[in-house]
This record gives structure tokens, C-alpha cells and sequence, in this order.
């Protein structure tokens, strides 16, 4: 007992300072990208032909990516010459609706907060059920590791549940495999009304690496009503962090 | 390499238990029976790849729903049976445990999976493309490294592409920081599986610690981008490297306090020592691998049996006790944590100079290359045979889970059910690794 509470003092208190003070993000992070399309070179197309999953398009003199697709490898700021395509350390990813989710458009924006009626009732408590639907693992470790004492997701009060009865929302990770359509329906229809979800990373969102396979949905859409999209291969939990906050209105919407 | 076995042949699993779920895959995928396979069942539940080959008879028309299937029952007075999944209380992938039970005594426990099931090696043949290494990154998230490596390594024997000192020593950094992130988080995970919480909440942020030091290497936590054909995308300062070893030093004091107040718990050895027991034996007849297979005395390691890369001139000592049981599943882990710190450590204190990729041209026609490494769960193998045009016909990949999850099942037998979650996690198997 005496070593238990040793070690306990001497490994301290943990929990980072974000949301008070900004989230430590690796160096080497790709958030979101930074697209400077008016140094395109004429005629060339190397990043959309760089992009594994087709995330990107060029229309217009514009760059348009799909962030929802994206996996964030980096790999078409690698092979534009002129540096048109550089991805930011912004974590701040998530969005509402699928069509905010197109960098370099109008319609690009921060995720905003649920209505008045659906903000009173989980603004200040949120349960939520995870199911994996094809995920590699590496979402729901990012998921997971928000409910250690690093991210202490119980302070803002949101907590994941066992039962899809005892919750407000899903949280949904993968594709939504041909082999978990029917799981993932019977969980979303067994969460008592009104309800919430919530696609993390790629995968949930369009498909990820593994869009267009017949053996996928291509995301939870398919499946599903989504109402909050959190980008990313897998997302920084602090990217997941933050969609979570922004959609209960725990941020300033304005940063 | 081809044969012709027709519509069937005489299975070998009754004479070599190590090739069950391999028999049962073949008759999935291209509906050849193995005639007097104990127990021949859909492993992934998907359409036969030659179509109109099914080794069970399934028409095209029918749903293929998953754990669709006779499950091995027992029978008689006062047993019951409880099945579980493939939604899980936790955040955890899907796949279904049905349990056989008498009280609580589990007499037989069968895994049915599959529900991870995205199609990637149908998707890899042909290839590669440009998507190929993203498949391999998310083969199983959590063995990024581990199996881009596997591929990387495969690729660079077909292309005869010879990857710089440095990038070899950098391949095995984000290696060794893999394994260190996984056992870590288990020991936390199997320590919150007995209701231990100092461990659970310390190995919780520590893992997470390890997952930012692959981070500071590439950006990932989980080391996505970071292995290439040819070598690492991602070079390292002597800033990089200080930092790195400041926080290796760090983490590991911690780690080591968090572990040793396990071993030190009588509450905790009561639950871990005697529970969930593979024999030696077993061990061999079901061909287990990785930490699992070393925790049964089982000497094994691909970093010192098949060695590539930078392990061919730094060994690490092979890591195994012989109890078999939940507790010698969680100490060779942390044997295996101090191993493979002091493996960075001396790394890191003699990086070679020089280039960290080197072009990876065509691959070569008509070749097969078979490539192993060490992930953190034990032994991943990659085959990949080309055609005239260096494409690949048919890319192989076995993740570690697919030997293990037989030995989960068999750890169970005569266990009480309540230690299901502690035994599961004692191996922490990959689903959508076994799935593919």
C-alpha cells in the first residue's frame, strides 16, 4: 500500500492543461492543410495523382481536398514542386455536416455547436457508446486514451457506456464493413431518443483507405445519421477532443 | 508456386493442429475442402474468390451473415451457454465468444470473427498501388511499424533495393518504441482487468508517452508515414535524438514503478498466477507465436531466429518464462519493456550516418519473397509472389492473432467465465489483423 501511494506521488498529477492552455501537438503533425493554389503550375496534376484515396481535386485555379477522405500521409505536399499543399499543426478539424469537410472552399468551418434544445440536454452530460466497425484500432486507441488521467474526458462530463440503453450517442470508427452494417443498425436503433453520432477518422467518414472495396459501407453514413465528422488517420485525440467540446459548446467558437 | 488440389484433399490439421485455421482459410477463400478437418468453419464469412466454389455449398443469393454457423455445443444437465459480441462494452473491436459453460466453469470457448472483414488482400493483388502501404499501415493500427515493415522489407528483396544503415536503425527505433507503447498499455490494461488502479492509470498515460516519442519521429503517434520502400520518409537531428532519450529515460523510471508494483501486489498475483494456463505443449500443437508462445517457454523470436535490417548486427536477448500463465504472459512483456529500451538507448548513442531512403525501383517478375519480422505481438509474415510484369498475383499476410486467438480459446478451458476479460487481455489479440 505504502509503495502504491509512493509511486503516486512520485509520478504526480497528469492531466494536461487544454482546454485552458493549447494542446501539445507533435511537431512533425499534419492538421489541417494550408492550400496556396496560386502557386500552381499550370497543367500539373501531381497531387491529385499522389493522393491514395482521391481525396483531392483540382477545379477552378482551386485545390479542393476532402478531408473527410484524406488519411493526412503528407504525400501531396511531398510531390507538389512549388509547395501549393502544406499541412498546419491546426488540430482543429472536426465539422457538422460532410460538405465543411472540402478544404480550400466557402464552405470549410469549425464545428458548430448543437442546437439550443439538444445543448440543455447534453451540454453538460454526454454518454456515449462506441462500436468499431471495421476499424484498424488505432481510432478507438485514440478514443480510448481520452478517458485516461492524460485527457480526464469525465471533467467536461462525457463518458462511454456499455450499454447502447445507458447512452446519448454512438461513436463510430472503420468503414462499417459489409459484416457490421446489421450491428452497427441494431446498436444506433437500441439508444433511447433523441440521439447523436459521431464519425472518427477516415474510415467512418468516407471509407479511408479502404473506400470503394465491396466489402465496406464506406462510412457510417451509409448506415446511419451522422452529426459531428472528426477527420484523420486516426485523428490526434486532441482533434477528437476538441470536435467533442465544440459540438457541446465547451470552446469559443470564435478560436 | 501453384498445385491443383481439385475439390479437395485430406486435410493435415489432424495430424498438425497448427494448420486449422490456415485449411479452414483456404476453403474459404477458394472453396477447396480439407476432407476430415475436426471442425471446418468460415473463419471470415465472405464470398469464395473463384466464384461458385463454396466449400459450404453457399449460393450466391444468400446473405453471408457472420458467426452464421453451428457452434461446437455441449450438452446436459445444469450447462448453459452465453455468447458475447461482436459489440463489446468497451472500446474494443467486434467479434463474437460463444461460451460453453457448467456455473461458471467455461468448458469450451469458441471464437467466431471476421466482422473486421475489409477485403485487403483481394485489394492488394495487382498491385502495388499507390493505397498498398495505407492497407499495410492499417492491417492492424496498432502494429503500424510492424507489418509497413513486413512490406517494405518484401518489396525492397524484389526490387533489390539496399536500404541505408540508418534508416535500418531507424526502422528498428520505431519497432522497439511499438512494442514498448502495446506492452505497456497492457500491463495497465491487465492490471484494470484485476481492479488494480495505480498500474491501470499510470500505464494508461505512459503508453500514450511512447506513442508520442514514434510521434516526435514522424508526426504519427502510431507511426503512419513514417516506414517507406527504401527507408524511413523522416530524418532525425541530434536535438531529435537528445529528446528522445531524455523521454525514454523518463517514461521507462515510470514504467518500471508501475510494473513492479504489480509483482509486488499479493491481490494481483493471486489473480494472475494460475489463471488461463498454456502448456508447453499446447503451445507447439497450435504453433502460438509472439510474447504468448515465449510466455509457455517457447523460444522463439524473429529478431534473433530470422534476423533483418539493423538485428543482424544488434541482438536483443530473448525474452521467456515457462509458466504459461496470465501472470508469465504479463512478465515477459515487461522483460521484453526493459529489452527494448536499452536496445534504443545503444541505437540511438550510435546512429550511422548517411542517407535515410534509397530509391526502390521495379520489383522483380515471376519471384516470390517471404518476409518476417518481430511485431509486438510475435512473429508477422508477409508473402508476395509477382507475375511476368512484377505486379503481384497474390500478396499473403499473417498477422500474429491468426496463430494466437486458438490459444485464447484453449487458456479458457475449465476457467471460471469472470476471468475471461483478464485472460483476454493477457494476449490482446488483433481482430481486423486476423480478419483482413
Amino acid at each position: 500500500m505504502i509503495r502504491a501511494l509512493l509511486e503516486r506521488w512520485r509520478q504526480k498529477h497528469r492531466t494536461v492543461a487544454y482546454p485552458a492552455q493549447p494542446p501539445t501537438i507533435p511537431e512533425r503533425y499534419r492538421g489541417e492543410p494550408e492550400l496556396a493554389p496560386e502557386k500552381c503550375v499550370a497543367g500539373c496534376n501531381a497531387c491529385v495523382a499522389a493522393c491514395p484515396v482521391g481525396a483531392l481535386a483540382l477545379e477552378d485555379g482551386a485545390i479542393r481536398i476532402d478531408l473527410g477522405r484524406c488519411l493526412f500521409c503528407g504525400d501531396c505536399a511531398a510531390a507538389c514542386p512549388p509547395g501549393a499543399i502544406r499541412f498546419t499543426r491546426d488540430h482543429r478539424v472536426a465539422a457538422r455536416h460532410r460538405n465543411e469537410l472540402i478544404a480550400g472552399t466557402a464552405e470549410r468551418r469549425l464545428a458548430k455547436t448543437l442546437d439550443e434544445k439538444m445543448k440543455s440536454l447534453f451540454g453538460r452530460s454526454l454518454k456515449l457508446r462506441q462500436v468499431c466497425a471495421g476499424g484498424c484500432g488505432a481510432c478507438e486507441a485514440d478514443t480510448n486514451v481520452l478517458s485516461t488521467i492524460v485527457f480526464d474526458l469525465g471533467r467536461f462530463g462525457i463518458q462511454f457506456v456499455a450499454s447502447p440503453r445507458h447512452a446519448d450517442g454512438l461513436l463510430v470508427t472503420g468503414p462499417v464493413t459489409e459484416n457490421m452494417a446489421l450491428a452497427l443498425k441494431k446498436t444506433y436503433d437500441a439508444l433511447p431518443e433523441p440521439r447523436i453520432v459521431i464519425a472518427v477518422g477516415a474510415c467512418a467518414i468516407s471509407g479511408g483507405p479502404y473506400v470503394g472495396h465491396a466489402e465496406v459501407r464506406n462510412g457510417a453514413d451509409a448506415v446511419v445519421p451522422v452529426d459531428l465528422y472528426i477527420p484523420g488517420c486516426p485523428p490526434h485525440p486532441v482533434a477528437i477532443l476538441d470536435g467533442l467540446l465544440r459540438l457541446l459548446g465547451r470552446l469559443d467558437e470564435s478560436r | 508456386m501453384a498445385a491443383d488440389p481439385g475439390e479437395s484433399y485430406p486435410a493435415l490439421t489432424p495430424d498438425c493442429p497448427q494448420a486449422a485455421g490456415f485449411e479452414r482459410e483456404i476453403a474459404e477463400q477458394w472453396g477447396v475442402k480439407p476432407l476430415g478437418h475436426p471442425w471446418l468453419r468460415p473463419l471470415r464469412f465472405h464470398r469464395s474468390y473463384r466464384p461458385g466454389r463454396d466449400a459450404w455449398g453457399r449460393t450466391g443469393e444468400d446473405a453471408l451473415l457472420p458467426s452464421a454457423m453451428d457452434f461446437f455445443r455441449v450438452e446436459g444437465e445444469g450447462l448453459h451457454e452465453v455468447a458475447v459480441g461482436p459489440v463489446h462494452a468497451g472500446i474494443i473491436e467486434p467479434g463474437h465468444f460463444r461460451f460453453q459453460c457448467h456455473g461458471e466453469q467455461v468448458l469450451h470457448l469458441e471464437i467466431s470473427l471476421g466482422y473486421q472483414h475489409r477485403g485487403v488482400e483481394r485489394a492488394l493483388a495487382g498491385g502495388p498501388h499507390p493505397r498498398t502501404i495505407h492497407h499495410m499501415e492499417t492491417l492492424a493500427g496498432d502494429t503500424t511499424i510492424g507489418h509497413a515493415l513486413a512490406y517494405a522489407q518484401a518489396v525492397e528483396a524484389l526490387a533489390g533495393c539496399r536500404v541505408p544503415a540508418r534508416a535500418q536503425a531507424l526502422r528498428a527505433v520505431a519497432l522497439e518504441l511499438e512494442r514498448l507503447a502495446n506492452h505497456t498499455g497492457d500491463l495497465g490494461a491487465l492490471a484494470g482487468d484485476v481492479g488494480f488502479l495505480p498500474t491501470a492509470s499510470f500505464c494508461g498515460r505512459l503508453r500514450g508517452d511512447f506513442l508520442n516519442m514514434t510521434a516526435l519521429l514522424c508526426g504519427s503517434r502510431f507511426g503512419r508515414g513514417f516506414v517507406r520502400p527504401g527507408g524511413v520518409a523522416f530524418d532525425v537531428d541530434a536535438a531529435l535524438l537528445a529528446e528522445l532519450r531524455g523521454r525514454l529515460d523518463a517514461t521507462f523510471r515510470d514504467v518500471g514503478g508501475a510494473a513492479h508494483l504489480l509483482w509486488e501486489t499479493a491481490s494481483v498475483m493471486a489473480r494472475f498466477e494460475n489463471t488461463g494456463t498454456i502448456s508447453p505443449a499446447i503451445a507447439v500443437e497450435l504453433g502460438l507465436v509472439g510474447p504468448a508462445a515465449r510466455a509457455s517457454g517457447r523460444e522463439l523470436d524473429v529478431r534473433r531466429d530470422f534476423p533483418s535490417g539493423i538485428y543482424r548486427f544488434a541482438q536483443l536477448p530473448l525474452s521467456a518464462v515457462d509458466s504459461g500463465d496470465v501472470f508469465a504472459r504479463a512478465y515477459v512483456r515487461w522483460m521484453e519493456i526493459q529489452r527494448s529500451v536499452e536496445f534504443i538507448r545503444g541505437q540511438i548513442a550510435s546512429l550511422p550516418g548517411g542517407a535515410v531512403r534509397a530509391p526502390c525501383g521495379p520489383l522483380a517478375a515471376d519471384a516470390t519473397v517471404v518476409s518476417l519480422q518481430e511485431g509486438w505481438r510475435g512473429e508477422i509474415a508477409h508473402v508476395a509472389e509477382t507475375d511476368g510484369a512484377g505486379r503481384f498475383v497474390r500478396y499473403k499476410v499473417v498477422d500474429p492473432s491468426f496463430h494466437n486467438w486458438l490459444g485464447l480459446a484453449l487458456a479458457l478451458r475449465n476457467q471460471e467465465i469472470s476471468d475471461f476479460p483478464l485472460c483476454n487481455k493477457s494476449f490482446n489479440l488483433s481482430y481486423c489483423g486476423h480478419d483482413l
